[in-house]
């Protein structure tokens, strides 16, 4: 009885005794990982595309643009609403093989409206197939069906 | 200091968990930095080449190269940007191009980005690209992760190490040296409380049994006391003593009786108070009998007190069932002096004649049986029987005091012919033995009976007048190996017998054969 309590000690005592080294080897490990950000980067998306992504939309809005403005129709009402570029949102999505860049632009009165740009690969570089004004909902609603997530 | 202190054990669990968790949080935060920057480098190099592109696009070349130099040397003031060359028909490489005339050549960036401007199919811009800034942030945040999870890690470990010292280091040192303070036979005291916690209730516990100790204790002592009373009210000599003989207690009784101090007696072997003719009884009986049997029943002994006397005892002995080692025993001793001497005395009244003091006929026969066994076996001895003559007409005309008084003096006087180590005794009436021994010649012992003889031819003065009375002697000469004293006091009493038949008065002397047999 008594010798294998002991037995069961001594095991356990073993167990500790490669837990510790477990641990320390992967905090050691995940220490150090931030050494190699390059092999972090090798797996996502590389600076190139990410410029030509934020170039395509760019582009898109400059060729879409009339007089620096950006107009958009409102078919409910046909109403004609100018918006002036403001500012890139840094952030991209991946929704399969195609992307969302959001950005900001200023109606008349200054406000702030979200327009988001579909974009996909065209050959080497990309292009966008579909712009939303004013409307983040059905993004948000992809983003919660876990169909839109951040570009690595 | 313990081998293995409880706080190692505790940081060597909790620290690489807690270095891990830190870890993995900076890990997670500067995985997100990284991302935001690249996202934000995206964005600003995107945006700029897209715009700067634009401009180039609509410029007309060769006419504008100038112009369109100029414009892409903008896009070098952007770190990200490490050159940038207008790839366009009919243009020579790197004509347009920032630096300038040199473009990506002799540079190594991380990346080319090939940018098309949708204004102008024919033309694109080749960028190449430093990631230097990313990588920038990565070191940025991989040495903010190193240092933050080591700080946060000894910050950890100070901090269970302080809180370690305090919640159970503490209270368990408090505790071990309470424990340490009682197992070293001191002050059975209370161990301190700290807090209400796990460790508070084993302190509880342990001061319970403390508390429980502490009374065992005080009944034991109030029983050792009440043991050590009646260890010393017993009116017996007790004592306990190691089986080697070496005293470790003493009553009062038994350190009066041996008349030495308590701590004279005490831690000092019991073989100084037995007397030296006894200390081998006491090895041989009492002790190795306690080794062997495990006990001592009566084993007389003398014990010789501090002043001298000597005290006979029945020693008794029997192992010390207190004594958890077994090797105590627990002793009493029976003084049985006086029966010792009342044994004496009656051991000397039936040997000894009232009359004479003189050995009586027991008396004589167990000095022969002692005093010849003693001697030499081939040793002259000589064994004379005296009987007085006339003796019965004193008894007879002045009365039986009057022959008392007589038997008195005759004695004396006997007595008074012989050597004093020789044996004079009364073995009745008027007839007395005389045994002497370590005599030169048979002749001394002649001499001798011829002088009791002449010695009785005196008269003897008593208050009734002068007895005239003689002695008749027979003397036997021979030696133990002559069959013994019996034989010649058998030969002594026909010896005597002749003296009588040969007119009283006179001695004859015993020959080995009848021949030899002659009258003086």
């Amino acid at each position: 009885m008594l010798a294998g309590k002991r037995r069961f000690v001594r095991r356990m005592e073993s167990a500790m005794i490669a837990f510790r080294k477990l641990a320390l080897a992967f905090a050691v490990a995940l220490i150090l990982s931030p050494l190699a950000p390059a092999s972090l980067a090798a797996k996502s998306m590389s600076e190139a595309e990410r410029s030509a992504l934020q170039a395509a939309m760019v582009q898109h809005i400059d060729r879409q643009s009339i007089d620096g403005l950006y107009l958009h129709i409102d078919l409910s009402d046909g109403r004609v609403v100018e918006f002036a570029p403001a500012k890139s949102h840094p952030m991209m999505f991946r929704l399969g093989e195609h992307f969302v860049l959001c950005t900001e632009f200023k109606d008349s009165r200054g406000g702030a409206v979200n327009v988001d740009f579909y974009v996909t690969r065209a050959g080497k570089s990309f292009a966008v197939f579909r712009a939303e004004i004013d409307n983040r909902a059905p993004l948000m609603k992809l983003m919660a069906q876990g169909k839109v997530s951040a570009v690595d | 200091m313990p081998r293995r202190p409880l706080y190692r054990g505790f940081l060597a669990i909790q620290l690489p968990i807690f270095l891990l968790a830190v870890a993995l949080g900076l890990q997670l935060l500067a995985s997100w930095r990284v991302s935001i920057a690249r996202d934000g480098y995206a964005a600003r190099v995107g945006a700029q080449t897209a715009r700067i592109g634009k401009l180039v696009a609509d410029l007309d070349l060769p006419a504008e190269q100038a112009q369109a130099n100029r414009l892409l040397s903008l896009l070098l003031s952007d770190r990200g940007v490490l050159c940038v060359e207008l790839v366009a028909p009919g243009l020579a490489p790197a004509a347009v191009a920032a630096p300038r005339r040199v473009g990506c050549r002799g540079e190594t960036p991380d990346e080319i980005f090939n940018l098309a401007l949708p204004d102008a199919p024919e033309r694109s811009l080749r960028i190449g690209l430093s990631r230097a800034e990313i990588a920038e942030v990565g070191r940025q945040w991989r040495d903010y992760t190193i240092g933050l999870s080591l700080g946060a890690a000894l910050l950890a470990a100070a901090a269970a190490g302080f809180a370690f010292r305090r919640a159970i280091g503490a209270p368990l040192r408090a505790l071990l040296e309470t424990i340490r303070a009682s197992a070293e036979g001191g002050p059975i005291a209370p161990a301190r409380k700290f807090a209400d916690d796990e460790i508070g209730e084993v302190v509880d516990a342990f001061n319970l049994m403390q508390q429980r100790q502490r009374q065992d204790r005080e009944a034991l002592a109030a029983a050792r006391d009440a043991l050590g009373s009646i260890y010393d009210e017993t009116p017996a000599l007790l004592f306990t003593m190691t089986f080697d003989g070496v005293v470790v207690g003493a009553g009062r009784f038994f350190v009066e009786a041996v008349g030495y101090r308590r701590d004279e007696i005490v831690g000092r072997s019991f073989a100084q108070v037995v007397a030296p003719s006894a200390r081998g009884r006491l090895y041989r009986e009492a002790l190795a009998r306690l080794h062997g049997d495990g006990f001592a029943r009566d084993v007389p002994l003398e014990v010789q007190r501090r002043d001298g006397e000597i005290i006979d005892v029945l020693f008794s002995a029997e192992i010390d069932p207190s004594d958890p080692a077994r090797g105590r025993a627990v002793c009493v001793m029976t003084d049985v002096s006086a029966l010792r001497a009342a044994e004496r005395r009656l051991r000397e009244q039936a040997f000894t004649d009232a009359l004479t003091g003189l050995p009586n006929r027991a008396g004589f026969d167990e000095h022969l049986r002692a005093g010849l066994g003693a001697g030499r076996i081939d040793s002259l001895i000589a064994v004379m029987l005296v009987d007085l003559d006339d003796f019965k007409q004193v008894n007879d005309t002045w009365g039986h005091a009057a022959g008392d008084r007589l038997l008195i003096e005759a004695a004396r006087r006997i007595r008074d012919c012989v050597a004093p180590q020789d044996l004079v005794a009364r073995l009745g009436g008027d007839e007395f033995a005389i045994v002497c021994r370590q005599l030169a010649v048979p002749a001394d012992a002649e001499a001798i009976a011829r002088d009791i003889v002449g010695r009785f031819a005196e008269g003897i003065a008593l208050e009734e007048g002068v007895a005239r009375i003689g002695a008749s002697v027979g003397v036997a000469l021979g030696s133990m190996r002559e069959g013994g004293a019996g034989e010649l006091l058998r030969r002594a009493d026909q010896a005597m017998y002749l003296a009588k038949r040969d007119g009283k008065n006179r001695c004859a002397v015993a020959g080995s054969s009848p021949a030899g047999r002659r009258a003086a």
